[in-house]
């Protein structure tokens, strides 16, 4: 069986290699860091209104 | 036999028990509708996801990983971008809005969103909304009969009916709330099965480079993340997967997930709660595929292939509880369609015919027709599912018919004042929802998926209808700030 160009394989190896590992959980670890920026966005202000320190 | 048979006793009785109990604590309309507006962090994040992924995760995704391997990329990417975004861009608005309009379903929300005063958005959606998870519902359905054949060899038509009854009847009883509390378990158990499953399946194989090696001797397209041989199907591939994203604003049934939370503050934790949840399923679930390629290189049903795995590697009584989780995947997201189903049926059809003036009678009136309808739709359902089919395709279709139907007038509605009125909203509807079926129904979707047209219809219309008659009338403008005014005082509290 043939094993078509792919593109991001290390030109053809039939084994994975650990890059391929990387950008497979690439939508994984993508997601968990937009998840880190969105919650440091939205952290509740530790301040009063009126500036006043909690 | 027997084992398997008392674990799904034990876990059917639970469930029933859940029923019981929520039927005592429902009161309200709102109590049976949203649970009350009362769930937390956690109640609010697992039924959102167990009813968002369904039998998806334990038989269509190892499916996809079993066929796919690494091409499965696209679909994960697609999903998590598609969960995240509407955790933290929907989520906290639709909750103020929501209840600063005393919506119970969105549905409702629309209708009063939009000042739709004759009804007709109201009457439009709840069609849409109800076609649409009857359709989810029997995709489902199809998983429940599979599982039973799977696990007892009973066939398909009994399954399905086991499976109903019990499900029709929690939700009958306990309404939202019921489902609520079911989906915690549901969702805890999915997270437990795709956590052990996938890690014993490797260890079973000798370890993760000898399941690489087994593939690569017998399937090494597996590796692949690009090419699927021809080009049309590498284009279905990549945007089949990726437009799966797209249909998260529009899943009504998750839409209301967050609209039950107490405390919209909570939304953010909830959030985190989904995501690391999602991560570990679609993962954990591609790999009992990747690893169930090893082990069984050539099964007939590749959406099986977990419950092969378990049979293979476990003791009966761990299979069992394992197979009671594919049960709970499915019958998670069957009572969140049909009890949204039923929520659009009875505030929007059923309210339009019954007249008093007493609100909480009326109510427990239109309860009584909802009750009913949860059984009718269910009965549809069950009709549909006994066609057959593969869970992965039917649910897809769906999921996408509901994504272009209500995600760009969810969007509008949450974020411009001006975009859309209850014209435009009602044509938009109507359009991604005739579109995405008539482009699954014509076989156009093996080259593009139905949602890319439907959500292109669907928000061309929504803006060409909405300047066409005239723009949103004062009224709709005046709800919209009095919401963004309820949402920033919360913010800022």
């Amino acid at each position: 069986m043939s094993l078509v160009v792919n593109v991001f394989n290390g030109g053809g190896k039939i084994m994975p290699s650990i890059i391929d590992l990387i950008i497979f959980f690439f939508p994984m670890w993508g997601i968990l860091l937009l998840l880190l920026v969105f919650l440091s966005v939205t952290k509740p202000s530790t301040k009063k209104k009126g500036g006043e320190a909690k | 036999m027997t084992t398997p048979i008392i674990v799904f006793v034990i876990y059917m009785s639970a469930l029933i028990g859940i029923g019981v109990y929520t039927f005592t604590k429902t009161k309200t309309y709102s109590d049976y509708n949203l649970a009350g507006r009362l769930n937390n962090k956690w109640v609010t994040a697992l039924t959102a996801q167990a009813a968002a992924t369904s039998g998806f995760m334990l038989l269509a995704m190892p499916g996809i990983g079993y066929s796919l391997g690494f091409g499965a990329i696209w679909i994960i990417g697609g999903i998590l971008l598609g969960t995240f975004l509407n955790w933290a861009f929907t989520a906290k608005r639709l909750r103020a809005a929501s209840e600063a309009m005393n919506a119970v379903s969105i549905v409702e929300f629309l209708e009063k969103r939009f000042v739709d005063n004759k009804g007709r958005l109201g009457i439009v959606s709840a069609v849409v909304v109800i076609f649409f998870m009857i359709v989810n519902a029997s995709a489902e359905i199809v998983g429940t009969g599979k599982l039973f054949n799977a696990v007892f060899g009973i066939d398909m038509k009994t399954g399905t009916t086991i499976a109903l009854i019990i499900v029709v009847i929690y939700t009958f009883l306990g309404g939202y709330m019921a489902v609520s509390y079911s989906n915690v378990i549901q969702g805890s158990l999915m997270f437990i099965a795709l956590l052990i499953v996938p890690i014993w399946a490797i260890y079973q194989n000798g370890g993760l480079e000898n399941v690489f090696s087994n593939i690569a001797a017998t399937s090494p397209e597996m590796f692949v993340f690009l090419d699927r041989g021809d080009f049309w199907s590498t284009v279905s591939m990549i945007t089949g997967g990726l437009g799966l994203g797209l249909i998260y604003f529009g899943m009504v049934h998750v839409l209301t997930g967050f609209m039950a939370i107490k405390d919209g503050e909570e939304l953010r934790h909830s959030t985190s709660i989904a995501m690391v949840w999602e991560c570990a399923l679609l993962y954990g679930a591609t790999f009992v595929g990747i690893a169930g390629k090893s082990l069984f290189p050539s099964i007939s049903d590749p959406e099986q292939i977990f419950l092969v795995v378990s049979e293979h590697y476990f003791p009966s009584v761990i299979f069992a509880i394992f197979a009671a989780a594919v049960l709970a995947a499915i019958l998670s997201s069957v009572g969140a369609y049909i009890i949204v189903a039923a929520a659009a049926f009875g505030a929007n059809m059923i309210k339009r015919v019954i007249s008093g003036n007493d609100e909480d009678v009326l109510n427990m009136k239109i309860l009584r027709f909802q009750r009913i309808a949860i059984v009718v739709i269910a009965l549809i359902s069950y009709l549909m599912a006994l066609q057959g089919g593969l869970v992965f395709t039917i649910a897809v279709f769906a999921a996408g018919g509901l994504g272009a139907s209500f995600g760009p007038v969810v969007i509008s509605s949450l974020y411009n004042r001006k975009f859309a009125n209850a014209n435009g909203a009602i044509a938009s509807i109507l359009a991604g929802g005739i579109v995405t079926s008539v482009w699954y129904y014509s076989g156009m979707s093996s080259y593009i998926y139905e949602v890319f047209p439907g959500l292109a219809a669907s928000i061309l219309t929504l803006w060409l209808v909405t300047k066409i008659t005239g723009g949103p009338s004062p009224e709709a403008i005046e709800r919209f700030d009095h919401y963004i005014a309820i949402y920033h005082s919360q913010k800022d509290l």
